[in-house]
């Protein structure tokens, strides 16, 4: 590498030298800047041409060695670019691949029309990509020919530069990337040389396009953004064959017919502003592009509901709200049946998995598979934009892949579960909550849903799909309370010193509800079962909470749909029964279940209890009815 | 051009071969100077054709007793101006991809036949071409057949430009007669190299005199045909010629149109000269 340093310093110079004597002759004025990058459009002859000392850059997976200069084969030379292509099982990489980037200032390559090159390779392949415009700085301007059939013979290649008005200086003069898809996974030779820019003047007939040259409609959210994806310059060549380039975002010029709507930035990323219709359409160097996508916003998007549910309860496939298990695909195309195509987006930082063209569509999470032995059912949200199909036949096909893990092998199990459209309202978030009935479910690797018996829905979101248990009992003890001691009066807590309470349970309480002592993590718990109504009583010794503000409690039931706590006061003759005792009541409506709740409650809520020095009776009551069970724990009033 | 397909075989090349050599400058050469302008269609009134100058040809051929004017060609040729008008200062030859009358393409074919015929000059025409695999556009002239008692090749063929879609650097040039007609035309080939027809305007043209006819693209002269290069009767000495311009759609020279060509294509003709 030493030497083609040092070739290429007497070069630039050189090139400097000569430009020096034009300017003499022609005595620029002073106003006249002259051009600072080299146009030099050789990029590798017999060795590399003005790249610098330090100009190969592999992709990081790639085998960093891939690349040398074979100083025995040549195109009519004895040197050329050597790529040797590993093996796919090599472990120092699978595949050959990196850049060629000037160690320097980049170079003017706006009169030429192509990069070409001469290639032949140990045995007939197709090479995956081969290109220019990437730096690994920006990547402004990348230019892909892909898939390139390489003989064993010399033959000449071309690449078209998209539009070369954009490479006023560029650095990434070559991109390659070789595997084995063509040769079972049998590394082989690949001889590049003569690699130079060229003006051929018979690259014609640009016909660029974007989403793959298809009119598409978007239906889309205020914050959504989304991209403009396959962007393509095609060009006819001096033989009469068309070449598709994968140009860069920055090749383009995108517009949006109502910017008022969503604007398009320079990289192609379309950003929804608010309710409306605009149509999303590009040029490149002065060429309409085919295709284009017409973005219909709704307006605000209504997110689906916020999960509630412990994350201690729930193994999530996906959501943003839990830490969702290892997933291989969401969309695994299946060929060649499946249409269904993502456009997944996010609105402010929620992801939701759009599917569009619709027929089946899978979710894989076999590696590992997940055990629901202990989750009771399967939770989902689903959106159908516009409208409910009349005969919306729509099946989710839950899959168990049996002892065995693996998709097939005659152990799987599954269940389906079916929803027609009355399950549904259009442009609304529904909650499918489904108990999943499966009697193996230790090996769960995919969902499945379709459309079957000639369903038409065609597009849908999905959002905060996971399973979940609603557990019987508390798994964890409730927080331990943090008011320091010296302001509680605790009935029943393990983080305070309790007063004497003459019984949890008082014999008038239903008469189905079952009062037993638990510990959970070494907490002490009480758990009511088959709860209607419970009294605690402390007749014997009234509590005097007149200083304190608050009453506290923690319960937790995996089956409440409310919860009530009733004080009651024996009035100045400490005596329960009389004219001067005093009582409410107050109602926790819809607690959340499967948790351990914090109830915090001003004692000023309760208006009736117009004492409180001799506090005597303690009512709990949960609904439904004897039918609900309910842990408490850290009862106990404070300031 | 007509009826036969044509192909440059290998003995064809070694002729041309010969004509190079036998080219040198101090061979007998008919220094001619053309340059009295007795035709001009500079296309420069929009509308229909000059009726006075040019008829059109309709159909497939079949009418004329040749079903894909006899090369097995698929368009059939209309005088709408979907097909064939004038407008911008141009000739507009336009070849679609339709449905019409039975054929799955339409084009159009105009000619000078009674209205123009001259024998000997320099007739140029100044074309930017059209391209995509199976596009055969042409420039070229027919000999009178004496209201039909003379019929091809002996009428005689002079094929100023024809030109294959899926070559868009190449021009060739023939001449068919009785001998030398269909696959044994006497052709030469020209490529641009750096360029291409269909990108820009190029002036296709031939000087014809006697015993000669010279064939130039813009201001290079690449070929000479003499009757010594010719298997057959010098046919180009004895009667007038007149012009043809088409664009036909597939057929045996160009092979059938690709599935990628972009439709509609047109020959763009910015005017016609002769001088004698």
């Amino acid at each position: 590498m030493k030497n083609i340093s040092n070739y290429i310093r007497i070069s630039s110079l050189f090139l400097v030298t000569v430009g020096f004597l034009v300017s003499c002759e022609r005595e620029l004025s002073d106003d006249a800047v002259l051009a600072t990058f080299s146009s030099t459009p050789e990029v590798f002859t017999d060795g590399p041409v003005g790249l610098g000392s330090d100009f190969y850059f592999p992709y990081a997976d790639s085998k960093f060695t891939a690349f040398s200069v074979d100083n025995e084969e040549g195109y009519q030379s004895n040197a050329s670019i050597r790529i040797d292509v590993p093996n796919s099982d090599d472990p120092l990489g699978a595949y050959a691949g990196g850049i060629f980037r000037v160690d320097g200032a980049g170079r003017d390559l706006t009169k030429y029309d192509a990069l070409t090159f001469w290639a032949k390779a140990s045995q007939g392949v197709s090479v995956g990509e081969i290109g220019f415009g990437e730096d690994f700085l920006e990547n402004k301007y990348i230019a892909t020919r892909t898939n390139i059939s390489v003989g064993t013979n010399w033959t000449k290649y071309v690449i078209p530069i998209p539009d070369a008005s954009k490479l006023t200086q560029e650095r990434g003069l070559l991109r390659y990337a070789a595997g084995t898809q063509s040769t079972n996974g049998s590394g082989y030779t690949l001889w590049i040389d003569e690699l130079r820019f060229e003006k051929l003047g018979t690259i014609a007939q640009p016909r660029p396009s974007i989403v793959n040259g298809q009119d598409v409609n978007l239906t889309s959210f205020i914050g959504v953004t989304s991209q403009v994806t396959d962007l393509i310059q095609t060009f006819n060549l001096g033989t009469g064959n068309d070449v598709d380039i994968i140009a860069a975002p920055n090749y383009f010029e995108f517009t949006s017919s109502n910017p008022s709507v969503a604007t398009v930035d320079t990289s192609g990323l379309i950003s929804i502003n608010t309710s409306g219709t605009t149509t999303v359409t590009a040029t490149l160097g002065g060429n309409d592009a085919a295709g284009s996508i017409t973005v219909n916003s709704l307006g605000t998007f209504q997110l689906p509901p916020t999960p509630t549910r412990d994350p201690s309860n729930v193994i999530s496939i996906f959501s943003d709200f839990y830490t969702n298990v290892p997933v291989d695909f969401y969309n695994g195309f299946w060929e060649p049946f499946q249409t269904t195509l993502s456009a997944d987006f996010d609105v402010n930082g929620d992801n939701i998995l759009n599917y569009t063209n619709f027929n089946f569509v899978g979710n894989q999470f076999a590696n590992p598979t997940i055990d629901i032995t202990d989750k009771s059912n399967l939770h989902l949200n689903m959106y159908i934009p516009g409208s409910i199909p009349a005969n919306l036949d729509f099946l989710i096909s839950v899959v168990d892949f049996g002892p065995d893990g693996a998709d097939g092998g005659g152990d799987d199990t599954r269940q389906q579960i079916f929803f027609n459209g009355s399950d549904f309202v259009a442009d609304s978030w529904v909650t499918l909550d489904v108990p999943i009935t499966l009697a193996n479910k230790s090996n769960i690797g995919l969902i499945i849903y379709e459309n079957i018996n000639g369903s038409p829905l065609s597009n849908f979101y999905l959002d905060n799909i996971y399973f979940y248990g609603e557990p019987t009992s508390p798994s964890t003890p409730a927080a331990s309370p943090t008011d320091p001691a010296g302001n509680v009066i605790s009935l029943f807590s393990d983080a305070y010193t309790d007063v004497p309470v003459d019984t949890f349970r008082t014999p008038w309480s239903s008469a189905s509800t079952v009062l037993t002592n638990e510990v959970v993590s070494g907490d002490n718990i009480k758990k009511y079962a088959s709860l209607g109504f419970a009294g605690i009583e402390t007749l014997n010794n009234s509590v005097d909470a007149s200083s304190m503000t608050h009453v506290r409690i923690d319960t937790w039931s995996a089956n409440y749909t409310s919860f009530a706590l009733k004080l009651v006061d024996l009035g100045a003759d400490n005596t329960i029964g009389t004219a001067d005792d005093s009582e409410h009541e107050v109602t926790i409506t819809n607690p959340v279940t499967g948790q351990w709740v914090n109830h915090d409650i001003p004692l000023s809520d309760f208006t009736g209890l117009t004492n409180r020095s001799n506090l005597g009776q303690y009512i709990i009551v949960g609904q439904p009815t004897n039918a609900n069970d309910v842990f408490i724990d850290n009862f106990y009033f404070r300031n | 051009m007509n009826f036969t397909s044509k192909y440059i075989n290998v003995s064809l090349l070694v002729v041309l071969i010969a004509v190079i050599i036998s080219c040198s400058p101090d061979e007998k050469q008919e220094i001619t100077a053309l340059n009295k302008l007795v035709l001009e269609d500079n296309f420069d009134t929009s509308g229909a054709l000059d009726s006075s100058l040019w008829s059109y040809e309709i159909g497939d051929g079949s009418a004329q007793g040749i079903p894909g004017w006899g090369n097995n060609e698929q368009q059939y040729y209309t005088d709408r101006p979907e097909n064939v008008i004038v407008e911008d200062g141009m000739l507009k030859i336009i070849a679609q991809k339709e449905n019409f009358e039975g054929s799955s393409f339409t084009s159009a074919r105009i000619l000078t036949k009674g209205k123009f015929q001259k024998k000997y000059g320099r007739f140029e025409a100044r074309i930017k071409l059209p391209w995509g695999q199976g596009i055969w556009p042409a420039f070229w002239m027919l000999g009178d057949d004496n209201n039909g008692a003379d019929v091809w090749p002996n009428i005689g063929e002079i094929d100023i430009m024809e030109y294959r879609g899926q070559e868009p650097t190449i021009t060739h040039g023939s001449v068919h007669g009785p001998g030398y007609s269909g696959g044994n035309a006497v052709t030469k080939s020209y490529d641009l190299v750096n360029d291409r027809f269909d990108t820009d305007f190029h002036i296709f043209g031939i000087e014809w005199g006697p015993n000669y006819i010279n064939y130039y693209v813009d201001d290079v002269l690449y070929n000479q045909i003499t009757p010594e290069d010719v298997n057959g009767d010098w046919v180009f000495n004895d009667r007038e010629f007149y012009i043809i311009m088409n664009v036909a759609v597939g057929g045996s020279f160009v092979g059938a149109p690709g599935p990628d060509v972009v439709y509609p294509q047109t020959m763009y003709v910015d005017y016609v000269r002769v001088y004698e």
